[in-house]
């Protein structure tokens, strides 16, 4: 049991899709997301001469977020219950 | 021209707790304007002194701020704005943020704003410091 759970997180977190499905996900041409990766707007892996495109890399899909917004959002968020619990109790004696 | 944000206590606490987070990105941004209250500032100071931090830090931080002064008492804010907050101890930040005649609040308690009664009477946008860097990025 532990072993399929493990192996499904694996496969979720390592989810890649081609070019062309992102492509038919963002209503682009093809040619636009090539031209995005190779801006660096959308991050991809280069394996021999295709490019897979991790989930991770279309955050702003899920989230309307970059990839390096999410992750510098989620910074704060580590601290986020401590500070607004004491923002909280200071506030409600202001 | 910069854009108006009106800064919330936890974005700004937040920026003094890790320069990599998106709150201290939105705080360093060439491309806004940040404000806060006089009671913000009062805040801020009991929150740095709860949470063992340097006021120091904060003061650093606040010399980058314009403070925008609310005219108004605390408890004549709270009866005034209670009807765009959840929790009317919220107040004063949507006070401040409409003295400050902001384009946006940026805070982590969007659900504690009545962000739809705000935007509709104040014209301001109730966003995460993530939300309004990205919006920046678009303009750009």
């Amino acid at each position: 049991m532990f072993g399929t759970i493990w192996y499904k997180r694996v496969m979720i977190n390592t989810k890649v899709y081609t070019p062309e499905q992102v492509a038919e996900m963002l209503q682009l041409s093809k040619n636009t997301i090539y031209s995005l990766i190779n801006k660096g707007e959308i991050v991809a892996k280069r394996l021999g001469k295709v490019y897979r495109i991790p989930e991770s890399s279309l955050s702003f899909m899920t989230t309307g977020l970059d990839t390096d917004l999410l992750a510098a959002q989620s910074v704060d968020e580590k601290s986020l219950g401590k500070v607004q619990s004491a923002i909280r109790d200071v506030r409600v004696n202001l | 021209m910069n854009i108006k944000v009106f800064v919330d206590s936890d974005v700004v606490i937040s920026s003094l707790l890790s320069d990599r987070g998106a709150a201290h990105i939105l705080l360093q941004s060439s491309l806004v304007t940040c404000f806060v209250s006089q009671y913000s500032i009062d805040e801020l100071r009991r929150v740095v002194e709860r949470l063992s931090l340097k006021q120091s830090d904060l003061n650093v931080l606040i010399k980058k701020f314009s403070v925008e002064p609310i005219k108004e008492s605390l408890v004549v804010v709270r009866s005034r704005y209670a009807k765009y907050v959840h929790d009317i101890h919220d107040s004063h930040i949507a006070a401040g943020a409409k003295t400050a005649s902001a384009s946006f609040l940026a805070t982590y308690n969007i659900k504690h704003y009545r962000i739809d009664l705000i935007k509709e009477k104040f014209g301001i946008l109730v966003y995460t410091p993530a939300q309004i860097l990205q919006y920046l990025r678009s303009k750009n």
